[in-house]
């Protein structure tokens, strides 16, 4: 009961400390799941055209994320929205831009049978899995039966869970394993000062809540964007997201859920001006992006080994 | 055998269900204080949980920089634990129904919450931000604005007028102050008509932005904070607990009630057993009495309800002396012959409650029917006397009554015989049949004496003497004379037999008369007499009396031979006196008559032997036409000084002479006797005072 009382105050007891935490160094998965998963999640036969695979729109190369303003997915159909990084998702509280699934293994039931994306249907995935020999044997192996359609998004979220990157800079400060710059102080002090840390805070700096984008002034709109709004329909959700975490932000390029941001200056400044209502100066964006950067963390371990 | 396994296995069952029960509805018992307890506390803790979950959330609006993850996680942990207690079994179980529809609606209250608080983390985020970035902004426009132009100075006071109206609205979250911000707004939005510098003019313009975000948000957000912060989903989740209270209750008051009845089947099942116990104990006596009874029937005889031979055998084993007195009804056979055999049982089954009455308590002794008419009454031997006495007192009953049996009276008589010798029952039975033969005594107590086996050796020596004798001629005649009392003279001799044994013993007839009686050979010895007899007569004068037994003359052989006798010597056969023994009843008058006459018709004359000892019948003797009387030994052994015996011996006398017969006394053994036998006008004597037996004759002796 002690103890129980201790871990009920424990956050009533840590006011006004650090609004981020660092992300933990290594992460219990399930090892045989993640390496099936990883299989599916490089292997385009799983799109309608065998030319999309998860990894086209997730890249390892660019952070997790698409490096294109919106993905392009199986027969070249072009999307709407800029694919967010895989990296780190597992700690959000939510999954896609607007939060419509509540883990990863939903999401990853998403992006395999959206016609712009993977394009497939359960039958389609289940009878090219059971035709493979190779992943007959593997889904035999953990699952103890034939390939399932779910059985293979469990192995996918599997995968994605191990794909952390631990050990930035900023979560070494955290830990006082290091000390910043004087410029990523800097940047980290205006971080707070300046608003950003009333939504960009906690493990993933960000991905723990709604947002609107275009506080003061107002974000132009689109029927397409991936919004709250698509999901209510209630006017006030426009252009309201899942607030995208910052972790490795520096490799994500482009920004926001349309790409319209190419760089980092850009989208800072983007988001001075509809948040803030007001111009960042040269300076603040120098020390804000050092701050960001400092956030970049090392190449999931999972993906480390192949190397 | 089967059953007493099946009862075994019914009792072991019932006692393992029973313990099984008990154990049970213990381990249910602590099973369902557990479950309650442990649903119980989850409920508390919930209720504390959310407590926290408020807590964080009012953090989250006071502290400027706050990490929204701590709220989630709150919010998940909450989540999961209403997840649990709604999987709970008890939970869904019926019995508590209430309590599951409040945490449901509980838990849909919940969810609602939870969006409320996603919207308040967006609106706090928001909010702060313009409480943030307003004093920055505030900063900003003193390096901007002139302090000193009167525009700019009350564009810089207004904005200080702002930030302390906001911060005053936003910390005590008062939606009054919000009037006061529209108002200063208007006036912002005036002033600022009047700027003309771009860079002024955008931070007013973003001033502006900051304030309708607030003054548009800050309702909303206040509105989702107290709906947060207020009791109601508190107040459902204590309905809920008060509910699983009443109803975790009423489950326990069931648990016990199936307790109750738990101990009722207990109780039950230990009826059932004790039920087979008693049932089986039943049957236990029911066999006993079964076979007590078939024990009893072994060893009862069924008509007198004594016990039999088998308890008699059974009972004398376990005894350190025992004693028998054997008692036998007389002449039994002649009973059930004339009244039938339901008369002679029902005699039987009289003489029984005749002796389990009389023989004394104090003998401590055990009645059977051990035969036919033999009952036998065993104890343990004390003393002779002690026996007798109880011999005698069974004999006066029986012989001092009659019996009225069935409306008939009858004199029943009995025989005893007694022993307390090795092989009860033998001597026992010997000392009987002594009784038996004898014609005087009712009872007889065993002595070795009385062994018959001795005497039946004896009687086969005896009889294998007769034999060779026979064969051999050693049978000799031994004559005594008989005096005739008026002339003083020898007036016949009586051949008495003699048997010469191979070593030239001489036996007398007391040692072998008997057997040869027995063997139905005295006829022979009787033949072989008178052929010496006759031997001795043809060349003499003198008369000769010979014994013949009722026995010989109705054996047609022996009869025949006598008769052959008396034809081949027939000169001297007039000389012949046959004297007829009365040692057994005459039963056949007319062959017995026929034969005297025969002999009659030889010139021989007919003597009755040993008169007066036996039941003679006067009217059939004289119907033989008898010539001499013998008068018996023991009337005249005694004569002397037995008032008595002169007194029959003068009757005989007086009968003897007026039915024109002669007398003749036997064992005169004294002078006294002698004289005594003259006086009484007998005409004959004989006896060892007046000549003892001899091979040779008185008057050859003399001569020599």
């Amino acid at each position: 009961m002690q103890l129980l009382f201790f871990f009920l105050f424990l956050p009533h007891l840590l006011p006004a400390d650090d609004p981020i935490k660092p992300i933990p160094k290594t992460i219990a998965y399930n090892t045989k799941k993640a390496e099936l998963g990883r299989l599916l999640f490089m292997d385009p036969r799983l799109s309608s055209d065998k030319s999309v695979a998860c990894v086209s729109c997730h890249s390892f190369d660019h952070g997790g994320a698409d490096p294109r303003p919106v993905s392009i997915g199986a027969h070249g159909k072009t999307g709407t929205v800029n694919a967010p990084t895989v990296y780190n998702s597992y700690f959000n509280f939510r999954q896609f831009w607007n939060g419509r699934a509540k883990d990863l293994k939903e999401q990853a039931k998403g992006p395999l049978h959206n016609p712009v994306e993977m394009d497939m249907v359960t039958e389609e995935i289940e009878r090219f899995l059971r035709s493979d020999d190779d992943y007959r044997k593997a889904f035999r192996a953990i699952y103890r039966r034939a390939p399932t359609h779910d059985d293979a998004l469990d192995a996918i979220a599997e995968f994605e869970k191990a794909l952390i990157t631990p050990n930035c800079r900023f979560d070494r400060f955290l830990r006082k394993e290091i000390d910043l710059t004087d410029l990523e102080h800097e940047g980290y002090r205006l971080f707070k000062t300046l608003g950003c840390a009333t939504c960009h805070n906690g493990i993933n700096v960000g991905g723990n809540s709604y947002q609107k984008m275009g506080l003061i002034f107002p974000y132009p709109w689109k029927e397409t964007f991936p919004d709250r709004y698509d999901l209510t329909r209630t006017p006030a959700d426009k252009n309201v997201y899942k607030v995208p975490t910052l972790r490795n932000i520096a490799l994500t390029a482009p920004y926001f859920h349309d790409g319209s941001a190419p760089t980092l200056e850009l989208a800072l400044q983007k988001m001075a001006y509809h948040n803030l209502g007001f111009d960042l100066s040269a300076d603040e964006i120098e020390a804000l992006i050092a701050f960001l950067t400092s956030l970049t963390g090392e190449t999931p371990p999972i993906l480390q080994e192949e190397r | 055998m089967r059953w007493l396994g099946l009862k075994v296995l019914a009792v072991l069952f019932a006692a393992l269900f029973g313990i099984g029960l008990v154990l049970y509805q213990q381990n249910f018992l602590k099973q369902s204080f557990q479950n309650t307890e442990k649903i119980g506390n989850s409920f508390r803790v919930l209720h504390t949980e959310f407590v926290v979950l408020q807590r964080i959330v009012l953090q989250a609006s006071h502290f400027p920089y706050f990490d929204n993850d701590t709220v989630l996680d709150q919010i998940g942990t909450i989540r999961q634990r209403l997840d649990t207690l709604t999987k709970d079994p008890l939970l869904q179980s019926p019995a508590f129904a209430q309590t599951y529809s409040g945490l449901e609606r509980a838990r849909n209250r919940f969810e609602e919450l939870t969006k409320t608080v996603y919207e308040f983390l967006t609106l706090n985020a928001s909010l702060k931000n313009s409480t943030v970035y307003l004093p920055t902004l505030a900063l900003k426009a003193y390096e901007i604005f002139d302090a000193h132009g009167r525009r700019d100075h009350r564009i810089t006071l207004l904005l200080s007028k702002i930030n302390a109206t906001i911060f005053l609205a936003k910390n005590a979250l008062d939606e009054s102050f919000l009037k006061e911000i529209e108002g200063y707004r208007e006036q912002l939005q005036k002033l600022k008509n009047g700027v003309v510098e771009e860079e002024k003019m955008r931070l007013l313009q973003a001033l502006i932005g900051h304030l309708d975000l607030f003054l548009n948000i800050f309702p909303k957000f206040h509105g989702d904070l107290e709906e947060i912060l207020d009791t109601s989903f508190r107040n459902e989740l204590e309905d809920v607990i008060g509910r699983f209270q009443v109803e975790s209750k009423r489950e326990l008051r069931h648990i016990n009630t199936v307790g109750d009845l738990f101990l009722l089947l207990y109780l039950l099942s230990i009826l059932i057993v004790l039920y087979f116990i008693f049932r089986s104990e039943k049957e236990n006596i029911e066999l006993k009495r079964v076979r007590d009874q078939l024990q009893k029937s072994l060893v009862t005889d069924h008509l007198t309800g004594l016990e039999n031979r088998e308890a008699y055998l059974m009972r004398k084993k376990g005894m350190a002396h025992p004693a028998l007195i054997l008692v036998n009804i007389d002449r039994f056979k002649h009973i059930n012959e004339f009244y039938g055999p339901r008369m002679g049982d029902r005699v039987l089954q009289r003489c029984a409650e005749i002796l389990k009455e009389i023989v004394p308590m104090s003998l401590q002794a055990h009645i059977y029917r051990l035969g036919g008419d033999d009952f036998g009454i065993l104890y343990e031997f004390r003393s002779r006397e002690r026996t007798e006495r109880v011999v005698r007192e069974i004999l006066k009953h029986f012989h001092e009554r009659t019996f009225d049996i069935d409306g008939i009276d009858i004199d029943l008589s009995i025989s005893i015989g007694a022993s307390y010798a090795p092989r009860l029952f033998e001597t026992a039975d010997m000392a009987l049949k002594s009784t038996k033969s004898s014609k005087r005594r009712r009872y007889t107590i065993y002595d070795d004496s009385l062994d018959m086996s001795e005497k039946i050796s004896k009687n086969i020596r005896a009889l294998k003497q007769i034999k060779r004798a026979i064969s051999e001629r050693d049978i000799l005649p031994y004559f005594q004379p008989i005096i005739d009392l008026k002339s003083k003279t020898v007036a016949k001799y009586e051949a008495l037999a003699r048997i010469r044994t191979k070593s030239g013993e001489i036996l007398e007839p007391a040692h072998f008369l008997e057997a040869a009686r027995e063997a139905k050979r005295s006829g022979e010895l009787t033949a072989a007499i008178l052929q010496r007899t006759f031997e001795v007569a043809k060349d003499s004068e003198l008369i000769f009396s010979v014994n013949i037994s009722a026995g010989d003359i109705l054996n047609i052989l022996d009869r025949q031979n006598i008769l052959d006798l008396l034809k081949r010597y027939r000169d001297c056969a007039t000389r012949i006196v046959f004297e007829i023994v009365e040692s057994e009843e005459i039963e056949d008058y007319e062959t017995l008559g026929r034969f005297l006459d025969g002999v009659r018709a030889y010139g021989c004359r007919v003597a009755i032997d040993d008169f007066g000892s036996g039941y003679s019948n006067f009217e059939k003797l004289l119907q033989l036409q008898i010539d001499i009387l013998k008068i018996d030994g023991s009337l005249i052994r005694n004569l002397d000084h037995d008032a008595h015996a002169e007194l029959v011996v003068r009757t005989m006398v007086e009968f003897a002479a007026s039915a024109g017969l002669e007398t003749v006394a036997e064992y005169v053994h004294s002078e006294a006797i002698y004289r005594k036998v003259t006086q009484l006008g007998v005409d004959y004597a004989q006896g060892f005072f007046l000549g003892r037996p001899s091979p040779k004759l008185q008057h050859e002796k003399e001569r020599e």
